[in-house]
């Protein structure tokens, strides 16, 4: 019996993660150098927790990203010459659902707290 | 795919070294491209530590989190990390004309593409305006 493949469900996110990473994330990471030389950005970027309007699409962006590139570097242990098994699969798409729902509770509960 | 039939096939695999990609440029750069993930992660986890270490303790937290980002070592992981991104929105960019077919018109028999530039050049358009918006939520949110 042939199972259906579970891959477009992971290239969807892979996709979507692409374009939120190469939109946002530049920026974002300009902000995170410049809190390292301005601790009064902290609290700028600390306000995007604050309002749901920042919150809700800073995890998305941070969510896809896991996925996007999670999906690239289990698909790159090929190209390192590792070949994948079930069970990378398994640690791959693990990890980025662990550290994805990590960080929507964790905004979850900055937001209400 | 699974058969129960035993194979006395005995196929020869030739052996494929770990640095295969390094005596041509073409891979070279698709590694690279590959490796910019890595940095992605790198940095996803950089705001998860935020999350944490702010709830574990908002004020020692928040203390921690100020030195962390302003040491040296994170903040060349930082630079490097928004290096390895930007090659990423490049290489992104480029590869939109090849994944998405946009018709120049609606009607069905005309099947000409707008031209690949012109998708990436408002793709880089649009960029700058995301990235302007983001500069100012982060530079006036209260």
């Amino acid at each position: 019996m042939n199972r259906r493949s579970d891959e477009p469900v992971y290239w969807g996110l892979f996709g979507a993660g692409g374009m939120a990473i190469a939109f946002a994330l530049p920026a974002l990471i300009v902000m995170l150098i410049v809190c390292g030389f301005n601790s009064n950005a902290m609290a700028n970027l600390f306000e995007l927790f604050r309002h749901w309007w920042t919150a809700i699409p800073l995890f998305g962006v941070l969510a896809l990203t896991t996925w996007h590139c999670l999906h690239r570097i289990y698909h790159g242990l090929h190209d390192l010459t590792i070949h994948t098994t079930r069970l990378h699969h398994y640690v791959c798409y693990g990890l980025a659902g662990i550290i994805s729902v990590v960080t929507g509770f964790g905004m979850f509960l900055i937001y209400f707290e | 795919m699974d058969n129960n039939v035993k194979s006395y096939r005995k196929p020869y695999v030739r052996p494929v070294k770990a640095n295969w990609w390094t005596d041509r440029s073409f891979y070279i750069k698709y590694m690279l491209r590959e490796g910019t993930s890595v940095f992605g992660l790198i940095v996803a986890l950089e705001f998860l530590l935020f999350i944490v270490a702010i709830l574990l303790n908002p004020i020692q937290g928040a203390y921690f989190i100020t030195n962390f980002f302003a040491n040296p070592i994170v903040i060349l992981v930082n630079v490097i990390a928004l290096i390895s991104v930007m090659y990423h929105t490049y290489t992104w960019f480029n590869l939109m004309p090849l994944v998405v077919r946009m018709f120049k018109s609606k009607e069905p028999t005309d099947t000409k593409l707008i031209p690949a530039k012109l998708m990436v050049i408002a793709l880089w358009f649009a960029w700058v305006i995301a990235c302007v918006v983001i500069g100012l939520v982060l530079a006036f949110i209260r």
